[in-house]
């Protein structure tokens, strides 16, 4: 609804919003010319306004006003933490440009392997520390009976849950094991027969979990197709 | 012109050249030659000893070396054959006392024509045969031995006519009607050059022709005390290296009947066939002192590079342009082909027209009547929306509030319900709405429903209390950044102010001394970066992270949400719990818009539940079919 | 060089890791060099996220200059490319212009993709059990439809209570077991790859 206050404010927007959501709901009936044109209209509109915002946020803000504050002040701390934050990253950024060339696209590497290096720190130390201890320490805790309800007639409920949630958690980490003890020679190569029960339990847990997700997509998707049907309606009715 | 027969491949040559096309080993050589086309005519060519062996000797031969047959030239193997015939009518050698006897007859020279000069021979090898066999050597001359180094070619020449005329001379000492001879003798009769036409007897003398360098037999003091193989080597060695110390023989003069039986084409005999002058002198080796001979040293046959040999590819115009059309097809492959056009107006896309029309008719019949008929939800009912609430109530009054405007332009219709409560909730608190993103799209997003929220009475109102830090880079890099020292990231807002210069941003130095961190997305991952960079921190302060999010990453953030201890203190999703976060906080839609979710989700189970069916009853048949086959 | 250049590659990977995991245990040793290298790499990632505009700029400029039938999409993009770099510059991208030209562009065909996927949605799920129907698939079927039916109230029958209370017994227990499965499993092969690039073995970068 506020945006379509604003939109109602502004009726070359609001014509322009109308002429584009037409041209990409075109696409039920098929690919054509017209959904091709709005799909490229918006590629440039959102790179364009990425591609200010870096500029802005990054460069003008972290770069440029920084530095200019440097001198300004005259402070040496100031140029000292300004030398060891942001001067080396411009420099790297700099030379990270050079991937822009063929030619000189492998010396942009090192520059490249500097921030997978990071990268990958960050993401080991927070899938550690933000999913696996947690996550674990939940399933632990499933059947806690310090952390159950109080009520004794709630107690079953809680129980079979709890046990419901450890052997899918379990399972469905079971269907993702796909290792195989290495046998002699013409023998043919399978799993143990419990390991395949359990990871068909885990596969329905996941198969369940997919369908969840999925319906949550279409809810999404639809309450968009709600917006989309009662804008051009109120672009109707406000201006035809 | 005779061809050069090569004496190391066998091969014919022209006579012009000095060494072998085939194989490069020279041709210059007295007397290696054969007239290749002049079939069954004399041949200077005088076999080895050991060929002139015994008629089975000869009969093996023929039988068994057939490819060497395509090598022999045709006046040999008509001597062969000649001999053969010779032969076989011959008896079988004779007795000592015969032997002595057809040795006399050697020496006795055979009656020639008048018109044929008289053979002068100087060969001693014949002679000393003589002698050792205790004949008569009266007709016998025997020429003094000679070293073999350094022979000229007229030398070989010179030696090559004693040698012919004494065999000459020595063969006329034979009776024309002797009719038992040596086996050895019968042997060089027929590997003789000379086939006379008008019945010459094989004893008759060899052709002049020949250009066999023989060498010449030297004259030896006394060959009577010596062996006879002795005498025979001594006889075979002497000649050239006596010549090289003497003055050159001048060619000598034939006899007229040996005139008359040389071809007519070719060179005259009083010249050598081939001038040797200028060919090479043999100075190692056996062969020592001899010209225009292979010299046995490894050294003489030069070792040749072997001709270069172009690799590049003969082709023909046609294959070329084969070759191109195969190129072409190849690049042709590699292009991404154009996808085929399809009708608008298919099967499928009727269909899904079908599919929109049957979707959004009752969805624009609901929005066009405005309808109500569907209650809202109440919070209780969604998970996750009480303890929103409760967190959100709970916050102190005018404390900074960190909001992370992380999903997308396309989810505003869903989360815009949920997000302007919220807002309109902190507006109420005069919190300092502080903004942040991960996403490009977040800052625009976020200053528009800024601008755009409205109060409780649903006029807008102009909120000022807030500052944009803008767009965070890096992802969980960035968030790490903004966990640990969000000064530094953001040191500035989109209006380039200090905030954190400034009340109340000027208390804050890290993420958890704001009063809570609400984080709105779709995505499921970048809710799980936040969870994972940022609540850590959070949770050290016990700060409240809460989370709006859409209905498809609610299923990957709800284990956070029931985590024991809940790493997301609050979660509200969806249009669902954005109705019944509104309905909490007194905020009610009145749009119609759930009654037209309401009606378009039965709409659509009803569909799936519809094609469902239809699918399975069309795969009953084939499957049937299946069965039975 | 060619030896070289891979190998020092894979030193300033493990090297830069290395430092920021330190930080995590020993903060108050290496806390001030992980705030280094992270401020590092966040500018770097905008430079990379400016480079990633620019190439596409650039792919659609030699699209846009050659006779292919597809010219004239490149030619829009780059118009309405630039059109946006010069608006927002001039307003700043919180300024009234570049929020209307996110208002009137940028909103209205990202919500409209995802309407037209909810027909695409709709159509794929009608045909879901078309071809041969296996036991997760109906599986998942009946759990797509008791989540659309325990949503929302029906239109014609209201609340159905049982389809509520088995909707929400779904998202909340099979449902968080599978997703904290997937969840731990993503979150372990994601300390796998990134040991392996620390250790040297994995070098997405390239080197």
């Amino acid at each position: 609804m506020l945006e379509r206050i604003s939109q109602m404010a502004d009726p070359i927007g609001a014509i322009i919003g109308f002429v584009l959501t037409i041209m990409v709901l075109s696409h039920i009936i098929g690919d054509n010319i017209l959904f091709r044109l709005a799909i490229s209209m918006f590629i440039g509109v959102a790179s364009g306004y990425a591609a200010v915002l870096i500029l802005y946020n990054v460069l003008l803000y972290q770069v440029l006003v920084p530095i200019f504050q440097v001198f300004g002040s005259g402070k040496a701390d100031s140029l000292l933490t300004y030398t060891t934050h942001v001067l080396p990253a411009v420099i790297l950024g700099i030379w990270m440009l050079t991937k822009a060339s063929p030619r000189l696209s492998r010396w942009g590497t090192p520059v490249l392997a500097f921030l997978t290096g990071v990268g990958a720190a960050t993401v080991i130390a927070g899938a550690v520390r933000g999913t696996i201890f947690p996550q674990i320490g939940a399933s632990i805790n499933l059947l806690n009976l310090q952390t159950g309800p109080a009520e004794i007639n709630k107690l079953a409920g809680w129980f079979i849950n709890g046990l419901v949630i450890l052997v899918g958690t379990v399972t469905t980490l079971i269907y993702f094991q796909f290792g195989i003890k290495r046998q002699e020679e013409g023998v043919p190569v399978q799993r143990s027969v419990i390991l395949e029960y359990l990871s068909a339990v885990g596969q329905g847990f996941i198969v369940i979990t997919l369908g969840v997700l999925f319906a949550g997509v279409y809810i999404a998707t639809l309450t968009a197709l709600i917006d989309r049907v009662r804008f051009l309606w109120d672009i109707v009715i406000f201006y035809f | 012109m005779t061809d050069i027969i090569c004496p190391l491949c066998g091969k014919p040559n022209p006579p012009d050249l000095d060494e072998c096309k085939y194989c490069q080993a020279p041709l210059k050589t007295a007397g290696f030659f054969a007239l290749s086309d002049q079939e069954g005519e004399e041949s200077s060519f005088l076999p080895p000893s050991g060929e002139s062996g015994a008629v089975g000797d000869q009969s093996v031969q023929a039988e068994s070396a057939s490819p060497f047959e395509e090598g022999v030239p045709d006046w040999l193997k008509q001597t062969e054959a000649d001999f053969l015939e010779g032969t076989e009518a011959k008896p079988e050698q004779g007795t000592p006392d015969e032997l002595s006897m057809q040795i006399e007859s050697l020496l006795n020279q055979p009656s020639v024509p008048e018109d044929t000069g008289k053979p002068v021979i100087d060969d001693d090898w014949l002679a000393s045969l003589l002698a050792e066999a205790g004949g008569g050597s009266s007709a016998a001359v025997i020429p003094p031995e000679e070293p073999l180094e350094g022979l000229a070619e007229d030398d070989v020449a010179g030696k090559t006519q004693p040698f012919v005329e004494e065999r000459t001379k020595v063969e006329g000492l034979l009776p024309p009607d002797q009719e038992e001879k040596p086996d050895w003798l019968t042997g060089l009769e027929a590997a003789s050059t000379i086939k006379l036409a008008g019945g010459m007897s094989p004893s008759e003398p060899i052709d002049k022709s020949s250009s066999i360098g023989e060498p010449e037999v030297a004259k030896g003091p006394s060959q009577a005390d010596l062996p006879e193989w002795v005498g025979q080597v001594e006889s075979e060695e002497n000649p050239p290296g006596t010549n090289e110390s003497e003055t050159p023989i001048a060619p000598a003069e034939l006899p007229s009947w040996l005139e008359a039986l040389r071809p007519e084409d070719t060179v005259s005999p009083t010249r050598p066939v081939e001038d040797l002058s200028a060919a090479d002198v043999v100075t190692v080796g056996p062969l020592v002192g001899l010209r225009g001979v292979i010299s046995a040293h490894p050294s003489a046959i030069r070792a040749r590079k072997p001709p270069t040999y172009s690799i590049k590819l003969r082709v023909t115009d046609e294959q070329r342009a084969r070759v191109e059309m195969m190129e072409a097809l190849l690049a042709d492959e590699q292009k991404p082909k154009p996808l085929p056009s399809q009708p608008i107006f298919n099967s499928r896309n009727i269909f899904r027209l079908v599919i929109a029309a049957v979707l959004i008719i009752p969805i624009a019949w609901m929005i066009v009547t405005g309808s109500q008929k569907t209650s809202t939800p109440q919070p209780g009912s969604i998970p996750g929306v009480v303890d929103f609430t409760q967190q959100v109530q709970a916050l102190p009054a005018g404390t900074p509030v960190l909001l992370a405007f992380d999903y997308e332009a396309g989810f505003s219709g869903e989360m815009n319900l949920a997000i302007s409560a919220l807002i309109n909730q902190l507006m109420i608190k005069n919190s300092y709405l502080t903004l942040v993103t991960t996403t490009p799209a977040g800052p625009a997003l976020a200053e528009s429903i800024i601008k755009t929220s409205t109060g409780l009475d649903g006029l807008p109102t102009a909120y000022s209390n807030y500052t944009n830090l803008g767009y965070i880079p890096g992802g969980t890099m960035g968030l790490l950044g903004l966990a640990t020292s969000p000064k530094a990231v953001l040191p500035f807002s989109l209006d380039q102010v200090d905030v954190w210069a400034i009340p109340p941003l000027n208390t804050v130095s890290t993420i958890n001394d704001f009063s809570a961190v609400v984080v709105m997305t779709n995505d499921p991952d970048i809710a799980r970066s936040w969870i994972e960079q940022v609540g850590p921190v959070l949770r050290v302060d016990g700060t409240p992270l809460l989370m709006i999010t859409s209905s498809q990453a609610e299923p990957l953030i709800r284990p956070y949400v029931e985590a024991i201890p809940s790493q997301v203190q609050g979660l509200v999703t969806g249009l669902a719990g954005g109705l019944a976060y509104g309905r909490s906080v007194g905020i009610m839609q009145q749009d119609g818009v759930w009654d037209a979710f309401s009606i378009s989700m039965t709409t659509s189970a009803l569909i799936i539940i519809v094609g469902s069916i239809i699918g399975v009853v069309r795969n009953m048949p084939t499957s049937d079919k299946k069965k039975e086959g | 060089m060619k030896k070289i250049l891979p190998i020092s590659n894979a030193i300033i990977a493990v090297i830069s890791g290395v430092l920021v995991l330190l930080g995590y245990f020993f903060p108050g040793v290496f806390g001030n060099i992980q705030s280094i290298l992270i401020g590092w790499a966040i500018i770097l990632a905008a430079f990379a996220l400016l480079l990633g505009i620019f190439n596409l700029a650039l792919v659609h400029w030699k699209k846009a200059g050659s006779d292919g039938p597809n010219r004239i999409y490149s030619i829009v993009l780059l118009i309405s490319l630039f059109f946006t770099i010069i608006v927002v510059s001039i307003s700043g991208p919180s300024g009234s212009a570049s929020l209307w030209i996110f208002n009137s562009f940028q909103v209205p065909v990202e919500i409209s993709l995802l309407a037209v996927l909810a027909v695409v949605l709709v159509f794929a799920g009608a045909r879901l059990l078309s071809r041969r129907p296996k036991w997760y698939t109906v599986l998942f079927l009946i759990t797509v439809l008791i989540v659309l039916l325990g949503s929302v109230p029906l239109f014609f029958l209201g609340e159905v209570a049982p389809l509520i209370v088995v909707r929400n017994w779904l998202a909340q227990v099979p449902a968080v077991a599978g997703a904290r499965g997937l969840l731990l499993g993503v979150a372990l092969g994601t300390v796998a790859t990134g040991l392996r690039i620390l250790m040297g073995m994995d070098r997405p970068y390239g080197g």
